[in-house]
C-alpha cells in the first residue's frame, strides 16, 4: 500500500537573507512582546529554564538561546505508521504526502446536498482516503458537531482501526489523565506504550491561538506527548489583518514566533520526563488572509500559496519537517472556481516541499465543508502534481539517442519496445479526467466529470475493505474504550 | 428703506450667530473624522464640542452617528472594507467616551434603536467576527454592551439583568463551543429573562437551522444581516 512519494522544494519565494530576517524578527517578538501561556506546568518549566515569566498575567518572554537549544533537539524528520506498521510515511527531506481537507463540520454528499457531518462520513472518508491512490494518509476529514472531547477521539480511533491499515490521523486533546489514557488505548494496537512510541500513529495537533497565545487544553495535551517522545505539530492559523499583521511578512514573523514558542515549551517539557525525551516536531502553516469584505479566512488565493512556500522554507531553515495547506477552494460547489483555486493552492504547497499537505475535498471560505466528489477529483489533480514533482528523468536510456537513430527521420515510435516500456512511467494517466476528443466524449454520453467522480466515490466506498482488525485487539480496544468513556465522561459538550 | 435694512440686519444676525456656525463646523468635523477613519481627529473634535458647549447628544447624532451611517452604507455597498469599518467604529467609540461625562447635562435623550448585550460564549476566544457585528450594530443605531470573549453564562445573565437590553447576541466559532448557546438560553429561561429579550446568534459553525433548534429568535450570517435582523426584532417588540 505504500503509495508513490516524490520530493518537492523546487520553488522558493524567500532569499536566504530574507529567511534570516524573519527568524531574527520572530525571536525578537518572543523576547520583546512575549507570549501568553495559559498552563501552569508550562509556565513553571519556562521559568526554571530561564524565560521571564509573569505568573499572574501568564505572560512569558522567551530569550533566543532557548529557541536555539530547542531547535537543536528536534530530529530532522520522523515516521508515522499505520495499524499495519509496514504501511508508513516518512516525513523528511521534502518528501510530499497528501491527506484530506482539515476537519470541516459540513459535507456535500453524493446527492449534492450540503449537510452536517456524521460518524458515517468519518468512516467513509477513512475508507475513501485509503482507496484513492494519491492520498497517503487516511484522514477522518470531518468533525461531526455532536461529539465531545472524550467521545470524539475514542470513537474515531475505533472506526480508524476497523477501516484502515495505513497511516491514519488519530489523536486526542483534553485533560492530562484523559490524553494519557487515550495513548494507552493506541498502545493496545501496538502491543505496549514503548512500541507505540517507537512507531507512533499520528502527532499531537497544536494550533497556537493567534496572536501569541497557547491555550490550556492544547498545551496540557501536547506536554503529555512531549514527555513520551511522541511527535507534535505546531501550526499557526494566522488570519492576516485580523489575528496577525495584514502584511504577509508580518504574518510569517508572528506565525514563526508562535511555532517556535511552542517548540520551546515542548522540548523543555520533554526534558522533565524520565527518561528525558526529544519529541519530533513538524512545523505547520494554516495561515492565510482574512477577506476584508466578509471576515472569512480565504485560502484559495495567491497569499496562501506564498505563505505555504515561505513556511516550508522556514521549516527547512530550522531543519524541521513541514506541513502545509492545499485544499483552499473558496467556491461553494466543486465548480471551475474550485478547480482553479485548488490547483493553485495544492501546486504551491507541493512545490514548496511540505511533507504533509491537508489536501483533498475542501471547499468554502474557512474550509467549512468537504465534498465527496471533489475529494475524488482532487486525487487526479494530486496525481498530476506528483508527476510534475517527479520531473524529467535524464539518462542515456531516456535521452534515447540510439532509438532516435534507429527510427530515423520520418519514422514513428509507436511500436517500439522503448515506447511500451517507458510510457506508463513517463506519462501520467489520470483516473477520471476525460482526455477524449469531442466525438468520443459525446458518444460516451457527454458526461460532466463531476458525475464520474461521484460514481468513483461510490465504487471505492463499496469495494475498498481493509483487512479485518485482529479480534483480540478489537475486543481489548472496545473494553478499554468503555472504561475510558465511563471514567472521563461521554457527555456532549 | 430703513425698515428693510433693519430686517435684513436682524435676519443676517441670526444666520451668523457664532455658536450656530461653530456648532455646524464641529458637527462636520465629527462626521468627517468618522468618514475619514481618523480616531485622533474624532477625539479632538469631541473635546472641542465639550469645550464649546455643543450639546453632546447632537454631537453624537448629528456628527458621529451621521458619519457612521454613511460608512455603514458604503460598507453595505462594497465600497468600504472591514478594516475601515472597524476604524470608523473605533473613532466613534473614542469620541463618545470623551462626550460621556457631559451627556447627563443635555436636555435631550439619545435616540437609540435599543440596547444589545453581546459576547462570544464560554470557552471560545474568537473575537473579530463578534466585534465587527458590534460595530455594525452601533453604526445602525443600537447601544452596545460588548462582554468580549470566553464569557461565562453567568456573566451573560448578570449583564442582562443589569443593562436590561432588548437584544442578547451570542457568538461561537467552534463546533465544540456552539453548545454553550443552549446553556445561555436555558439560563435566561430559568431567571425569567427569556421573554424580555430577543436572542440573536451567529458564528461560522452555526446556521439558521441551529438557531431554530436551540430556540433563538434570530440568526445572522454576517454583520450586515445582524443589523437587519436586530432592527426587525426590535420593531416587532418584545412579546
Amino acid at each position: 500500500m505504500n503509495k508513490k512519494v516524490v520530493k518537492g522544494g523546487q520553488v522558493k519565494v524567500l532569499r536566504n537573507d530574507q529567511i534570516a530576517d524573519i527568524h531574527d524578527a520572530s525571536v525578537s517578538v518572543l523576547e520583546r512582546t512575549g507570549v501568553v501561556v495559559k498552563e501552569e506546568e508550562a509556565l513553571k518549566i519556562l521559568d526554571e529554564a530561564g524565560a521571564f515569566v509573569d505568573f499572574k498575567k501568564q505572560h512569558v518572554r522567551i530569550p533566543r538561546y532557548l529557541v536555539k537549544e530547542a531547535i537543536n533537539k528536534c530530529p530532522s524528520g520522523f515516521t508515522l505508521y499505520g495499524r499495519n506498521p509496514k504501511h508508513l510515511v516518512r516525513l523528511e527531506d521534502n518528501k510530499v504526502h497528501f491527506g484530506m481537507a482539515g476537519v470541516p463540520p459540513n459535507v456535500i454528499d453524493l446527492d449534492g446536498k450540503r449537510r452536517g457531518a456524521t460518524w458515517e462520513d468519518v468512516k467513509n472518508f477513512f475508507i475513501l482516503s485509503e482507496g484513492l491512490e494519491n492520498i497517503h494518509v487516511a484522514d477522518f476529514a470531518v468533525w461531526p458537531p455532536c461529539s465531545s472531547d472524550v467521545e470524539w477521539p475514542v470513537k474515531r480511533l475505533l472506526i480508524a482501526m476497523e477501516n484502515t491499515e495505513g497511516p491514519v490521523t488519530v489523536g486526542a486533546k483534553g485533560t492530562r489523565a484523559f490524553v494519557e489514557d487515550y495513548l494507552r488505548l493506541q498502545a493496545i494496537v501496538r502491543g505496549s506504550l514503548d512500541e507505540l512510541v517507537a512507531k507512533p500513529f499520528w502527532w499531537s495537533h497544536v494550533n497556537p491561538v493567534s496572536p501569541l497565545t497557547y491555550d490550556e487544553r492544547q498545551t496540557r495535551s501536547f506536554l503529555v506527548y512531549a514527555k513520551l517522545g511522541l511527535p507534535i505539530h505546531f501550526g499557526s492559523e494566522v488570519q492576516a489583518g485580523a489575528t496577525g499583521p495584514v502584511t504577509l511578512a508580518g504574518t510569517l514573523v508572528q506565525q514563526n514566533a508562535e511555532n517556535l514558542g511552542g517548540i520551546v515549551i515542548a522540548q523543555l517539557g520533554a526534558e522533565t520526563a524520565s527518561p528525558k525525551r526529544r519529541p519530533p516536531i513538524i512545523y505547520g502553516t494554516i495561515s492565510t488572509i482574512m477577506d476584508m469584505r466578509t471576515a472569512s479566512p480565504v485560502l484559495g488565493g495567491p497569499e496562501t500559496a506564498l505563505l505555504n512556500i515561505a513556511s516550508a522554507q522556514m521549516a527547512d531553515y530550522y531543519g524541521l519537517p513541514s506541513r502545509g495547506v492545499g485544499e483552499g477552494a473558496d467556491s461553494k460547489i466543486p465548480d471551475i472556481q474550485a478547480g482553479y483555486e485548488t490547483s493553485f493552492a495544492l501546486l504551491a504547497s507541493a512545490l514548496a516541499g511540505n511533507n504533509y499537505i491537508y489536501a483533498a475535498g475542501g471547499i468554502e471560505p474557512g474550509i467549512m465543508a468537504i465534498s465527496y466528489e471533489k475529494a475524488v477529483l482532487d486525487n487526479d489533480l494530486i496525481g498530476m502534481i506528483i508527476r510534475l514533482l517527479e520531473g524529467i528523468n535524464i539518462c542515456d536510456d531516456t535521452l534515447a539517442l540510439d532509438i532516435i537513430d534507429e527510427v530515423g527521420p520520418g519514422g514513428n515510435y509507436l511500436a517500439l519496445n522503448h515506447t511500451k516500456d517507458h510510457f506508463r512511467k513517463e506519462h501520467y494517466y489520470p483516473v477520471l479526467f476525460d482526455k477524449n476528443p469531442y466525438e468520443a466524449w459525446v458518444k460516451k454520453g457527454s458526461k460532466d466529470i463531476r458525475e464520474a467522480a461521484r460514481e468513483r466515490a461510490k465504487k471505492i466506498l463499496r469495494e475498498y475493505h481493509a483487512e479485518p482488525l485482529d479480534k483480540d485487539i478489537k475486543r481489548e480496544l472496545e473494553a478499554m474504550s468503555k472504561e475510558i468513556l465511563k471514567k472521563h465522561g461521554e457527555k456532549k459538550p | 428703506m430703513q425698515q428693510i435694512y433693519i430686517d435684513l440686519l436682524l435676519s443676517n444676525h441670526e444666520k451668523i450667530d457664532a455658536s450656530g456656525v461653530m456648532k455646524e463646523e464641529i458637527l462636520n468635523k465629527l462626521m468627517n473624522a468618522v468618514i475619514n477613519y481618523d480616531v485622533n481627529e474624532a477625539v479632538k473634535a469631541a473635546k472641542e464640542a465639550v469645550e464649546k458647549g455643543v450639546d453632546p447628544i447632537d454631537a453624537i447624532e448629528e456628527g458621529l452617528a451621521k458619519g457612521a451611517r454613511i460608512v455603514g452604507e458604503r460598507f453595505g455597498a462594497g465600497e468600504v472594507f472591514l478594516t475601515e469599518l472597524a476604524i470608523a467604529g473605533e473613532a466613534m467609540k473614542q469620541a463618545v467616551k470623551v462626550l460621556e461625562p457631559v451627556i447627563s447635562k443635555s436636555t435631550k435623550t439619545k435616540k437609540t434603536l435599543g440596547k444589545v448585550v453581546i459576547g462570544t460564549v464560554e470557552g471560545d476566544v474568537h473575537d473579530i467576527g463578534k466585534s465587527i457585528v458590534s460595530t455594525m450594530l452601533m453604526v445602525a443605531g443600537f447601544d452596545i454592551v460588548d462582554l468580549g470573549v470566553d464569557v461565562p453564562t453567568e456573566k451573560f445573565i448578570e449583564k442582562t439583568k443589569e443593562a436590561k437590553p432588548e437584544i442578547v447576541g451570542l457568538s461561537a466559532l467552534m463546533t465544540t463551543t456552539m453548545f454553550k448557546m443552549t446553556d445561555v438560553i436555558k439560563a435566561l429561561e430559568r431567571e425569567g429573562l427569556r421573554k424580555k429579550v430577543k436572542v440573536i446568534i451567529g458564528g461560522a459553525p452555526t446556521s439558521k437551522e441551529w438557531a431554530e433548534e436551540i430556540g433563538a429568535d434570530g440568526y445572522a450570517g454576517d454583520a450586515i444581516e445582524a443589523a437587519e435582523v436586530a432592527k426587525k426584532l426590535v420593531e416587532k417588540g418584545i412579546s
